[in-house]
């Protein structure tokens, strides 16, 4: 049956647009759904100095913007602001994606790249005070808290990049993590920890967000002693993992208990023609470099894929 | 810069959104902000749609000071949704399927 589209991408992060450039570039008809900004969690990053090949580092929004061209460059239709809302798989062996603006559009193969989303903390007063000082975001708020002491949540690379980025702006930073070190690679540790302005708050937990209008302090509960302290904050920084945005294909794919898509090398889900890429899948690490190379093969292997259809 | 969207400030913030006869939409924004820079377009689109029916307009906070202070801006992009001189509704971030979800915030003040 012919379909709109030969290929729909659900997702314009890094692996989706590079999937795009790869798709283009081999004349498909591709369409992208990005349904918040183009280039996702890259695009928010405030420097990106571990992508190979950039030796002076580039900021996360210069490379999304040359990701977006780069994908456009070569025919990709890139649709922002509208996400999928439905996937359904036709007898046929083609998908019908259902739109959030109402309306559908058909494609012979779907590849799935919807990335993932901070994980909250789920304390009192967390939901109400996004946007009055808790953030999961440096780069959109920091310059909000120029002088104010400011909390970091979390010990990972987002964390300790993020908290390190806020030194511009904030007097100071409580480092609080739950366990007694930072897990971050080494250079950011180091970068993190040579500041003045940071102060580690080791094997603690944030109980309570405080605020009527918004956000003034924080509870905080160290799990070896038990001791209770409240400490004086302007903001709230969240970076203590992730969810993967796997709810549209929960029913169609196999999800680890994590909400993390299986695929296999070639980037295939258990259903012909849905594939699956980056962030929003197991994978053994989770850096630019290998989700893009994870977009170039998802691209492939659709690729292949539709001319094994037509052989046949 | 798009015409289509015109730059608001503390002082013109009255005339052109509390005392405006239609909704106005206010991007709260700032050049260091890639996400806002990044909504640009999406917002753009919008004020196309609503040509006419609602005002789009955006207001650099760092610039305006007064105006993003009195709103309690303290994340961007913040939209407000402003109708009457009031504060009709407001969105903090990107949200998801910005164009639609905007869109919807606009069409429950014109309905």
């Amino acid at each position: 049956m012919s379909t709109d589209f030969d290929v729909i991408i659900v997702g314009g992060g890094p692996t989706g647009l590079a999937s795009a450039v790869y798709t283009g570039r081999a004349l498909l008809k591709t369409l992208v759904l990005e349904r918040q900004v183009p280039g996702g969690q890259i695009a928010l990053t405030s420097a990106i100095d571990n992508y190979p090949g950039f030796a002076d580092g580039i900021t996360g929004y210069e490379f999304a913007q040359a990701f977006l061209r780069h994908a456009q460059r070569f025919g990709a239709e890139i649709r922002i602001g509208t996400g999928a809302e439905r996937i359904t798989p036709e007898a046929d062996g083609t998908f019908t994606v259902g739109l959030s603006d109402g309306s559908s559009v058909t494609a012979q193969v779907v590849i799935l790249a919807m990335g993932r989303h901070p994980r909250m903390l789920d304390v009192p007063n967390e939901k109400r005070l996004v946007g009055y000082g808790v953030s999961y975001c440096a780069t959109c708020d920091g310059a909000f808290f120029r002088d104010v002491p400011v909390a970091v949540v979390g010990g990972g690379n987002s964390a300790v990049e993020e908290g390190h980025f806020l030194t511009r702006y904030a007097s100071a930073i409580k480092a609080i993590h739950r366990r007694d070190r930072f897990t971050a690679q080494k250079i950011l540790i180091e970068q993190y920890t040579h500041d003045s302005k940071v102060e580690p708050v080791w094997d603690s937990v944030v109980e309570e967000i405080l605020g009527s209008k918004e956000v003034e302090g924080v509870r905080v509960r160290n799990l070896k002693t038990d001791e209770v302290t409240v400490m004086p904050v302007g903001a709230v920084f969240i970076f203590i993992g992730w969810i993967p945005n796997s709810d549209l294909v929960k029913d169609l794919v196999d999800l680890d208990d994590t909400g993390r898509v299986f695929v296999n090398e070639l980037m295939e889900t258990k259903l012909p023609g849905l594939f699956a890429a980056g962030d929003l899948c197991v994978r053994p690490i989770y850096q630019l470099a290998n989700v893009v190379a994870d977009g170039v093969q998802a691209a492939v292997s659709a690729e292949k894929y539709m001319e094994s259809r037509k052989k046949s | 810069m798009s015409e289509i969207v015109n730059e608001v400030t503390d002082a013109s913030f009255e005339s052109e959104v509390l005392k405006s006869d239609q909704p106005v939409l206010v991007d709260f924004w700032a050049a260091w902000c890639a996400p806002c820079r990044m909504l640009t377009p999406t917002v753009e689109a919008i004020a196309e749609k609503y040509q006419g029916k609602a005002k789009v307009v955006k207001l650099n906070v760092d610039e305006n000071v007064d105006s993003s202070s009195r709103y309690g801006i303290k994340g961007i992009p913040t939209l407000i949704l402003f109708r009457g001189g009031k504060e009709a509704d407001r969105v903090v971030g990107v949200p998801s399927n910005a164009r639609d979800f905007i869109s919807g915030m606009i069409d429950k003040q014109l309905a």
